[in-house]
């Protein structure tokens, strides 16, 4: 190789082809192409975040930041992203960023709380949030108007604004054994909860809204009776105990019930929120209505001890009313205690006393009152079980009982009384004690003494007797059973007369008995023997 | 720094595919066509043909999915009463969190530090090289290098996940699924590497001598 004059003069030259080349680059598509997947992602992550709204909570517990999700009927649709102390420092502020899609969802009407495990007697819920935590459960409803901020419930709604059906009010004296979500059953099927217990602002009574789904509701008609169907229903009164119960659920719970009067079937269907008494049991809101009570006055001398308010007032075995309030007064014209029993008496239970056309003024009533009591209409306290004590007012006719002025015109009319039964009784034992009492006891008794002083006597004499016979018979006995032995022993030695005698007469009575079987067997064979005799033939004698 | 000489200033190039030197024509006469090698046939270059256009295209495109790769999650673990999404960031802060501190600062800087600092020098590489330069030439090669070298290390987050995507697949009790981040950022270190081999090296010295 030659040393260049040029380095590289040697080398070949490269090979030139022609070549069109665009103006941009073609690797410019590359951020292109970036570009518009960036744009994508970021369109795509706007579109995919909703509105942020805020939940107000009393407590927080259970929720995280970040990782609590809120759910509408299990679907999720946000997530929780901050969870601060309200200014008022009594409630908990709930951010959440929520998904694109959910933004109609979040209006005025929607209820949000937040879900647990909840365990109550009617069954438990949220069992799923002990593993993956609590949530934010939310609920729509019916609302168009879009809202950011919300009020969270502290208990799940017992409704879901979705439930066909209708609510219904309900009055009653006092809450009992019930609390919200009790269920409600109509011919112990569960068809309804209770969704709310508000006091009354007068604060006499409560008011129980009741929701009974569809289709159920229609059997809510204008007459149709609630009833209390908590736990065991158990009731002492004079006519023995009840006992009523519905399901295991409600025993546990508290429910209610309701029902309609069979004769009702032109009933109309009740409007939602139209409102109901709550009775106590069945018994209770099954009856016809009473319509108005009138107030009677008995005036009782004997004690009242197992007679209570709300006791029965029976007339020939029928309820017409009940013990309203029981007293004690001093009657200074006579200077001895009463017992004032002030009753309700519903007239419209007993059906013929009244004419239709609506009740008569009292007045009226009192005046037949007042001839009632003249033909012997008394009052009378009965006990209506010696196990419990418990009294009962029957009202009953006396004829024989001496007369007594009506008085028709005072207001509560007092009606008179003549002694119960058991004062009745309580009378004959007194006196059977008194007879007891006249007995001449302490004679009898000295008298016992003496016939117990010569029983002894007589049993001294008996002992007496007894000695001797242990003294002087005793002995001779003995020796008399001495002597039989002695002989007895005598007899059976083998060698005694009596024994070889004995043996020689057992001997001759085995030959004579031989010799009749012989006989014996031959007339078997030879019956005509008994005529003719013994035959000669040898032959037929049979051998020996 | 004293100038060197360099084959191309002397009008040599060497085929990168089978080391045949050649001599290049001059540029008048070679504008607008590509030269071939005599031998092999390969096309040649002097230096990377478009070097700074196209790794800027590369480190824009970069830039463009670095976003999304930082701010999406790229993880999605499901286990029982645990359902969550991590993003890069989030997932350094739990293992930060759970004491892990080793892990934490390897995957910072495997997954945050190694890509923004890539990012920013190959930028400022690219800037001065346009600018053509004399600052701390030698500095700047260094600097290449570095990035070059570390920059495959960016992939250690996109290959656990995608162990732990296959690894963790226990159904109905754990599970575990790649997010759109995770491509993201798998698209940011490739396009990065693309980046940093796109740009020539010899063009700073080019410039700036």
């Amino acid at each position: 190789v030659s040393t260049p004059q040029e380095p590289g003069a040697e080398l070949p030259a490269t090979a030139a082809h022609r070549l069109h080349r665009s103006r941009i680059p073609l690797v410019w598509i590359v951020p292109a192409v970036a570009a518009l997947i960036g744009l994508w992602l970021a369109v795509h992550a706007v579109l995919a975040h909703g509105p942020t709204v805020t939940v107000t909570f009393l407590d927080a517990e259970g929720l995280e930041a970040g990782k609590t999700r809120l759910r509408c009927q299990s679907v999720e649709i946000g997530m929780v992203k901050a969870i601060t102390l309200a200014p008022d420092r009594r409630t908990v502020n709930v951010t959440i960023a929520t998904s694109g899609f959910a933004a109609p969802f979040f209006v005025s009407s929607a209820r949000f709380w937040i879900v647990r495990p909840r365990l109550a007697a009617t069954g438990i819920s949220g069992l799923g949030t002990l593993f993956s935590g609590a949530f934010v459960a939310m609920d729509i409803g019916n609302s168009k108007k879009p809202a950011r901020h919300f009020t969270g419930l502290e208990s799940p709604p017992v409704v879901a604004s979705e439930t066909a059906g209708r609510e219904f009010l309900l009055q009653s004296a006092d809450v009992g054994s019930l609390n919200v979500s009790a269920p409600a059953y109509f011919r112990r099927i569960p068809v309804g909860r209770i969704t709310s217990i508000d006091l009354n602002p007068d604060g006499r009574g409560v008011t129980f809204r009741v929701f009974i789904d569809a289709p159920y509701d229609k059997f809510v008609t204008t007459d149709s009776r609630f009833w209390h169907a908590s736990g065991i229903d158990v009731e002492l009164n004079s006519e023995g105990v009840h006992l009523q119960t519905q399901s295991v659920a409600a025993i546990l719970a508290g429910g209610i019930a309701f029902e309609s009067p069979t004769n009702s079937d032109t009933a109309a269907r009740a409007s939602e929120d139209f409102r109901f008494t709550l009775w106590s049991n069945r018994f209770m809101a099954m009856m016809p209505p009473d319509g108005p009570g009138e107030a009677y006055v008995l005036y009782f001398k004997e004690s009242l001890r197992g007679l209570s308010p709300g006791a029965v007032v029976d007339f020939g075995g029928i309820p017409i009313g009940e013990v309203a309030a029981l007293n004690v007064a001093f009657d200074r014209r006579v200077g001895e205690f009463v017992f004032p029993v002030r009753v309700t008496i519903y007239p419209a239970r007993l059906e013929s006393r009244y004419l239709p056309g609506g009740p008569r003024p009292d007045a009226e009533s009192h005046a037949l009152v007042a001839r009632l009591i003249a033909r012997g209409l008394r009052a009378q306290l009965r006990s209506a079980s010696l196990v419990t004590g418990q009294l009962y007012i029957a009202l009953d006719f006396f004829p024989h009982t001496p007369a007594v002025a009506a008085h028709p015109e005072l207001t509560p009319m007092p009606l008179p009384t003549v002694p119960g039964d058991l004062d009745e009784l309580k009378r004959s034992l007194t006196s059977v004690a008194e007879k007891l009492d006249g007995l001449p006891l302490e004679k009898m008794a000295h008298d016992a003494d003496a016939a117990l002083a010569s029983l002894n006597t007589a049993l001294g004499t008996t002992n007496t007797v007894l000695g001797r016979i242990n003294s002087d018979v005793v002995p001779e006995a003995r020796s008399t059973l001495v002597q039989a032995r002695e002989g007895l022993q005598g007899a059976l030695n083998p060698d005694a007369r009596l024994q070889s005698d004995l043996h020689s007469t057992l001997t001759s009575v085995t030959r004579a008995a031989d010799s009749i079987r012989v006989l014996v067997d031959y007339l078997d064979s030879h019956p005509e023997a008994l005529l003719r005799g013994k035959s000669k033939d040898p032959e037929t004698v049979p051998p020996r | 720094m004293k100038p060197c000489a360099s084959a191309k200033s002397r009008g040599f190039v060497s085929c990168h595919v089978c080391g045949l030197l050649s001599r290049e024509p001059s540029h008048r006469t070679t504008a607008g066509a590509v030269t071939r090698c005599r031998r092999c046939g390969a096309r040649l270059h002097a230096r990377k043909p478009e070097s700074l256009a196209r790794s800027l295209a590369f480190l824009i495109a970069a830039a463009v999915f670095y976003v999304p790769a930082n701010v999406l999650p790229i993880l999605h673990t499901t286990a029982v009463g645990y359902d969550e999404s991590d993003t890069i960031f989030s997932g350094i802060v739990a293992l930060w969190s759970g004491r892990s501190w080793p892990l934490a600062i390897l995957v910072f800087i495997a997954s945050i530090l190694v890509p923004t600092l890539k990012f920013l020098v190959l930028g400022f590489l690219l800037w001065s090289t346009h600018r053509a330069s004399r600052w701390a030439l030698y500095d700047r090669t260094m600097l290449y290098r570095v990035i070059d070298f570390i920059g495959r290390w960016s992939m250690l987050d996109v290959f656990v996940v995608a162990l732990m995507v296959t690894l963790v697949q226990f159904r109905g009790l754990a599970s575990i699924h790649p997010e759109s981040g995770a491509l993201a950022f798998a698209l940011v270190v490739i396009l990065m590497m693309y980046a940093a081999q796109a740009f020539d090296p010899r063009l700073m010295w080019d410039r700036g001598t």
